[in-house]
């Protein structure tokens, strides 16, 4: 069974951000700034590849979709970091709306006919657990029959955390959410042309069967200012992280503190590229 | 059960009295029992318990299941005698009649009175109000859907198997007003697997936070619950929840009842006359 997760970089979609852009050229002025790409970088470091690199079944593919006009510093500096994990793809597509554009990199990436195949999402400053592919298809394994009459399937993991990321370390908070993206994969038997992408996360559970479980928490998502949704995010609740949530980002995400504080540090120094 | 089939319970309350688990607060036993056994209140629970809840129970596709009905053992003898009357045919109903007690702790030990302690295989426990109902293939589907995830349920204590597709419904002199709805965790749709030997059922968990504590399989088959609004619904009781709108069944819309829930619009009409 295939396990492909996918995952867009500053990647110029048309549509499909809150912010709106006229021209491509635009959106990619604004997607490239150099400040906003640098607090991406260390969010994707800190966060996403460390919990990707770490995944206890290795046996997946990681796509991560850019623009076609990524500028080379950050292009060559996105293929050193990705170059140590052998699962990610670094895939450069041409504008197009971000789901069609993602659909049609799954559909690409799994040929045609498609096998049967787990597919999930993840943004690219979230992380996942680290043995979220070894859990998705454990799961998809023991509710193989009952898939046998409606062939597509949700798996969800429900808790998590919500976390800030500083130069002073981490603050973070438990959450629970059933139909976020995150923490969440879609099962797709062999032949089915439809994706992860055709699909609104919300309405998954409407149209298929969803298993969600509440252990163990799969997944971080963090709040910053460069956040799509930011408008939305009220960041109460967090708080900095005591030892043993230290403990849980490093066991289950790969995801250390000292790392994060070293990457955000960095940040506000002047560096060579921002 | 020795047959290697997974056994289904299914619970109602119908007018049990207990401390706890309503969300009207009422000051004492008496008060609560007052509240219950009320004429007007007693002969709407009746038309729909007779008209909404039963029906689908007595034509279930799948028959091999026990329906506890608790009752409390102030129940008025009339209507006691009433509820027997009613489903005397109906050899899956047992009524368990119960001191007014805390809420949870009573639904365990009435869970436990009929469930099979000899069985390897999870119970398939499923809760309803005296106002709600079921398909008639609900049983059906909730054990083959067990079945099917039979590995799943052995590493796990409690799952969740939430049928998230149904109706809010509610009847009237006139027949029955009633819409479409999908809600994740309602409990009319909600059942169950419990582990053999596991101390908890389907009444010991707070059913809208259920995918807190265990894993919860949402299963969107249409038709699958009703959910009746009435005057007396206790979680719609609060100040500010205004009564759903819902509009008449249409013709098509009875003969679907009737096929997915076999309920009459007509014996509906039938039991105000």
């Amino acid at each position: 069974m295939r396990v492909i997760g996918i995952c867009r970089f500053s990647y110029p979609a048309l549509g499909g951000f809150k912010r709106m852009h006229d021209t491509v050229a635009e959106r990619e002025a604004y997607l490239y700034e150099p400040t906003r790409m640098n607090l991406r970088f260390a969010h994707f470091e800190a966060l996403t590849l460390p919990s990707i690199a770490a995944q206890t079944d290795r046996d997946f593919t990681f796509l991560v979709i850019i623009g076609q006009n990524m500028p080379k510093p950050f292009l060559d500096r996105l293929h050193d970091i990705c170059a140590p994990i052998p699962q990610i793809k670094i895939v450069e597509w041409e504008p197009m709306k971000h789901r069609l554009a993602l659909q049609l990199a799954i559909q690409a990436e799994l040929g045609d006919p498609a096998p049967e195949s787990l597919q999930f999402r993840l943004d690219d400053d979230d992380a996942v657990g680290v043995d979220f592919v070894q859990q998705i298809r454990l799961i998809a394994r023991r509710s193989e029959r009952l898939r046998r009459r409606e062939p597509r399937m949700v798996i969800k993991f429900n808790t998590g955390y919500s976390a800030t990321l500083t130069k002073d370390g981490i603050m973070c908070e438990e959450v629970i959410s059933s139909f976020w993206a995150c923490g969440l994969a879609v099962y797709f038997a062999a032949g089915d042309r439809r994706t992860i992408m055709n699909y609104g996360h919300h309405k998954l559970h409407h149209e298929m069967p969803a298993l969600v479980t509440p252990r163990p928490p799969m997944y971080i998502r963090a709040k910053h200012a460069d956040n799509d949704s930011a408008a939305k995010f009220i960041p109460k609740g967090l708080a900095p992280m005591n030892e043993d949530q230290r403990r849980v980002f490093k066991h289950r995400f790969n995801v250390e503190e000292d790392a994060v504080k070293a990457l955000f540090a960095a940040l506000d120094a002047p560096r060579g590229t921002g | 059960m020795s047959d290697g089939k997974m056994q289904v319970i299914g619970l109602v309350r119908f007018s049990y009295p207990a401390h706890g688990g309503f969300q009207i607060e009422h000051e004492s036993p008496q008060e609560r029992a007052a509240f219950l056994y009320d004429p007007v209140r007693m002969e709407e629970r009746f038309a729909t318990f007779a008209g909404l809840t039963l029906p689908p129970l007595c034509a279930q596709t799948d028959p091999d299941f026990t329906l506890a009905i608790v009752v409390g053992d102030a129940m008025p003898e009339p209507l006691l005698q009433r509820l027997l009357d009613l489903v005397e045919d109906m050899p899956q109903a047992v009524i368990i009649p119960r001191a007014p007690g805390r809420h949870r702790q009573v639904m365990r030990e009435v869970i436990n009175q009929v469930r099979d302690d000899t069985s390897s295989l999870p119970s398939l426990q499923f809760r309803m109000d005296d106002d709600d109902a079921v398909s008639v293939h609900f049983v059906e589907r909730l054990r083959h859907h067990a079945t099917a995830l039979a590995p799943f349920l052995a590493q796990n204590r409690y799952v969740g198997l939430d049928f998230n597709q149904g109706h809010i419904a509610r009847i009237t002199p006139r027949g029955i007003r009633a819409k479409p709805t999908i809600e994740t965790l309602w409990t009319p749709g909600l059942g169950m697997a419990v582990a053999p030997g596991a101390s908890r059922g389907i009444m010991n968990f707070s059913h809208a936070k259920l995918a807190r504590v265990m894993p919860v399989v949402t299963l969107p088959e249409p038709d699958m619950f009703i959910r009746g609004h009435n005057e007396f619904n206790d979680s719609r009781q609060k100040d500010g929840v205004k009564p759903v709108r819902l509009p008449p069944l249409d013709a098509e819309g009875e003969a679907h009842f009737m096929q997915h829930f076999n309920i009459s619009a007509d014996a509906i009409r039938a039991l105000y006359r």
